[in-house]
């Protein structure tokens, strides 16, 4: 055990220009694990999403500090990354018999950029007491000054964190980690591996058993009227927070229009295989949408201003939210600028961005400054709805699905396609005309987007 | 036992008469303790019962008398030098520090130096930079002397009595605000309370406040507030600063796992320094905050009452440094 070898700190990062503080949702690594740089780390949730943050560095994640929900100040130190070569304590105490080849490895020195010593902080007394109960300190989160571990964080994780397994057994880094994710017992787990290590398989199994045994102890009962209470995602929090505020702050009201789609229709058909073969991206009615939108909005300003108790706040950049719906719920990235971008270039960041929402890989700056939003339900069969503004933009459009509906032509009956737009606006920036007059136009684009270029 | 009270002053006078009255080798020496009875009245009615043979008037002259004591000492009497104010001991430095403790060893234990020197110590009466000081720390740093710091009435008579019973010198620092604010139970019979025996004066679970002379005071009034917080404060008075009694203070701390020390003296390599680093290293594996030091500013005390106060501690720079040492930590 060397507790003096280079470490470098694991720091919540500054994800876009007005963050201030991040709340830390989860360690993608196990304290022990080996990190690459450039793997994810770790999971923070900004003001507008949740981020996986990567390693900079190779390393082995020697301590953490930070705990899932916490909120932490840009540049707290969240754990330590101890460097190659060093050898942490939680490393010798995950594998005992490792810490020997570590050690004799050299450390290249003079690593300037890690120069802070890690040395995980812990009073005397914690660490007496760590000795006693046989807890990790790189386990332990220090609640002391300057997160200085004290003795009641270790009496506290000694109830709450299950025990090492015995020195003599090897966990790896996998299977601790799903054990932890499973929130299986380690010490109840029989190692198949080589020397009796526990594996990957043997946590399934155990927490097979586990399940097996959990499961004929709780049957849902009809009489229970109370419900079962499911913790709340960071995402579904955040959610629940904005659109509160929204609703209750910003008086909202509701403009709608039907919109025939005929010649929108056979805009996208033209322009449909073109685009895939020149640019290789698929046209979609939202990416016109976006097109007309972002166009559209330079010459109805308010649309994109936005409340404050100082006055309207207005923006020139035409950055257009696009609500994506993900498993992990509702997010809205930015096209920057969408109104200087050729259609070829709005399908492909639409796509690019969409993808990344699913994948839960937003950066800040792919949804932050966004001054008006799109969302289209369409896909999802709903013909017409009215959206809560995204606050604090002052408007939001919500698109229908677009269906061969009756419509009447000289006096005629006719099947054509069509669909509703629901435009949504803050009161308090502007009145109903204002809004009605950009709806009205838009629905003339896109009856007649030839009009768009006068 | 009783339940008389005595002020600070009376113990201190009771335990001079008492031992007086034992003992004829005693005699005391100092500016106006005679026909006077002392600026502080420690030693009234004394001069009228013994005589001036024993309670003896000296002129202003600090080296003189100290030197003396130191003589007469020397022959088998048991002196009592008392300085009014203790800043003044800086006048008697060389018979203290160079004669009275060095004496015994000098001389291979052929000669003993039985004295008790009185000395006031502590500010907040307004009194200069000159008439504030409190030199305690100088003495404990010196081989050959004992240093007794009391706190309360009762523990001042029964170690000055002890000092009295000493062959070897002693100095007995009182804390001159306490002569007569300070009250507290006296038994009227005779006891004696030994050296390096500290007091455990609030008992409590969370936090060890050391505190000597009148700070006890400031510490218990302390630990009376944090304990509406719910925060349980053991004080502790070590009485005697040499000997020390380290088990006691070190106990405590592996109990609370947090210490506060808290002196009228000086902080810099003063005595909070020491019982800093007695506690660090007995009771290191139990520390679970550093330990802090409450003490005086490391100025010349001011004159002005508000400034004076800012400088010496009180009970607020106690529950400050209290809520340090207790931060992160849930009381139990």
């Amino acid at each position: 055990m060397n507790a003096t070898q280079p470490n470098s700190e694991i720091v919540m990062p500054r994800m876009g220009l007005t963050m201030e503080s991040g709340r830390f949702i989860k360690w993608l690594k196990q304290v022990g694990e080996t990190v690459r740089s450039g793997e994810p780390l770790f999971e923070i949730e900004t003001d507008k999403s949740v981020v996986e943050v990567e390693a900079l560095a190779d390393g082995i994640l020697s301590q953490i500090l930070a705990q899932p929900g916490e909120t932490y100040a840009v540049g707290a130190v969240l754990g330590y990354l101890s460097l190659p070569g060093g050898t942490s304590p939680a490393q010798a105490a995950i594998q005992p018999e490792s810490s020997t080849p570590a050690k004799s490895q050299a450390q290249p020195s003079g690593t300037a950029s890690f120069a802070t010593p890690a040395k995980p902080k812990a009073s005397p007394a914690a660490r007496r007491l760590a000795r006693q109960l046989g807890v990790d300190l790189a386990q332990v989160v220090g609640s002391g000054p300057q997160g200085r571990i004290v003795a009641w964080n270790v009496q506290t994780a000694a109830q709450s964190l299950p025990l090492p397994a015995p020195a003599s057994t090897r966990v790896s880094p996998v299977a601790q980690r799903l054990a932890a994710d499973l929130g299986v017992d380690l010490r109840q787990v029989q190692g198949s591996g080589p020397g009796g290590s526990i594996t990957r398989q043997d946590v399934e199994i155990a927490y097979q058993r586990q399940q097996a045994k959990t499961e004929p102890l709780s049957p849902p009962s009809p009489l229970d009227t109370e419900g079962i209470v499911e913790p709340l995602s960071p995402v579904q929090r955040r959610m629940a927070e904005r659109m509160t505020q929204s609703f209750s702050n910003a008086p909202h009201f509701y403009l709608q229009a039907e919109v025939d789609a005929r010649n929108l229709v056979a805009l996208r058909q033209s322009l449909l295989q073109p685009l895939e073969s020149r640019y290789g991206v698929h046209l979609t009615f939202t990416d016109l949408l976006i097109y007309f939108t972002a166009r559209l909005l330079p010459r109805h300003p308010l649309l994109m201003a936005q409340w404050s108790e100082k006055g309207l706040v207005k923006f020139t950049q035409v950055n257009l939210g696009i609500a994506v719906d993900t498993e992990q719920g509702l997010f809205v990235p930015v096209l920057r600028e969408a109104d200087k971008l050729g259609l070829a270039e709005i399908s492909r960041q639409r796509a690019n961005l969409a993808e990344r929402a699913r994948q839960g890989k937003l950066l800040p700056r792919d949804y932050e400054q966004g001054v008006f939003t799109l969302t289209n339900l369409g896909a999802l069969r709903i013909d017409v709805f009215q959206a809560i503004l995204n606050p604090p933009q002052a408007a939001i459009l919500a698109v229908g699905r677009i269906k061969e509906r009756p419509m009447v032509e000289n006096q005629q009956v006719i099947s054509a396609p069509m669909f509703t737009l629901s435009l949504s606006a803050d009161h308090r920036v502007l009145d109903g005309g204002k809004a009605a007059r950009f709806l009205s136009e838009l629905v003339e684009w896109l009856e007649n987007p030839a009009l768009s270029m006068a | 036992m009783s339940t008389r009270e005595l002020t600070f002053a009376q113990a201190i006078r009771e335990a001079l008469d008492e031992e007086l009255a034992r003992d004829e080798k005693i005699v005391l020496f100092g500016e106006d303790i005679g026909a006077w009875g002392g600026v502080f009245r420690t030693t009234e009615g004394l001069y009228e019962k013994y005589g001036p043979e024993r309670v003896i008037d000296t002129p202003l002259s600090e080296e003189g008398y100290v030197g003396m004591a130191v003589g007469i000492a020397m022959t088998g009497m048991h002196p009592v030098p008392e300085i009014m104010f203790g800043d003044f001991i800086t006048l008697a430095m060389d018979q203290i520090v160079n004669q009275a403790a060095k004496m015994r060893y000098m001389t291979g234990g052929q000669v003993a130096v039985p004295i008790t020197i009185r000395a006031t110590m502590g500010g907040g009466r307004s009194s200069g930079a000159q008439h504030s000081q409190s030199w305690h720390a100088w003495f404990a740093h010196v081989p050959g002397l004992k240093v007794v710091v009391p706190s309360t009435p009762y523990d001042a008579k029964g170690l000055l009595k002890s000092a009295l019973r000493e062959p070897n010198p002693v100095l007995f620092f009182e804390d001159k605000v306490m002569y007569h604010k300070i009250k507290g139970p006296v038994p009227e019979e005779e006891y004696l309370i030994p050296f390096g025996v500290a007091d455990i004066k609030r008992e409590g679970r969370d936090v060890t406040i050391i505190a000597l002379s009148r700070m006890v005071h400031t510490a218990l009034a302390a630990a009376e507030q944090l304990a509406q917080e719910g925060i349980s404060a053991e004080v502790i008075d070590p009485r005697t600063l040499t000997p020390l009694d380290e088990d006691t203070l070190i106990q405590s701390v592996c109990k609370t796992g947090g210490a506060v020390i808290v002196d009228e003296g000086y902080q810099r390599f003063g005595v909070t320094a020491e019982l800093a680093a007695v506690i660090a290293r007995g009771a290191f594996d139990y520390l679970d905050a550093p330990i802090e030091r409450v003490a005086a500013m490391d100025v010349p005390i001011p004159f002005s009452p508000p400034l004076e106060f800012a400088t010496i501690p009180d009970e607020a720079r106690i529950i400050q440094a209290v809520h340090r040492v207790l931060e992160g930590r849930r009381p139990q």
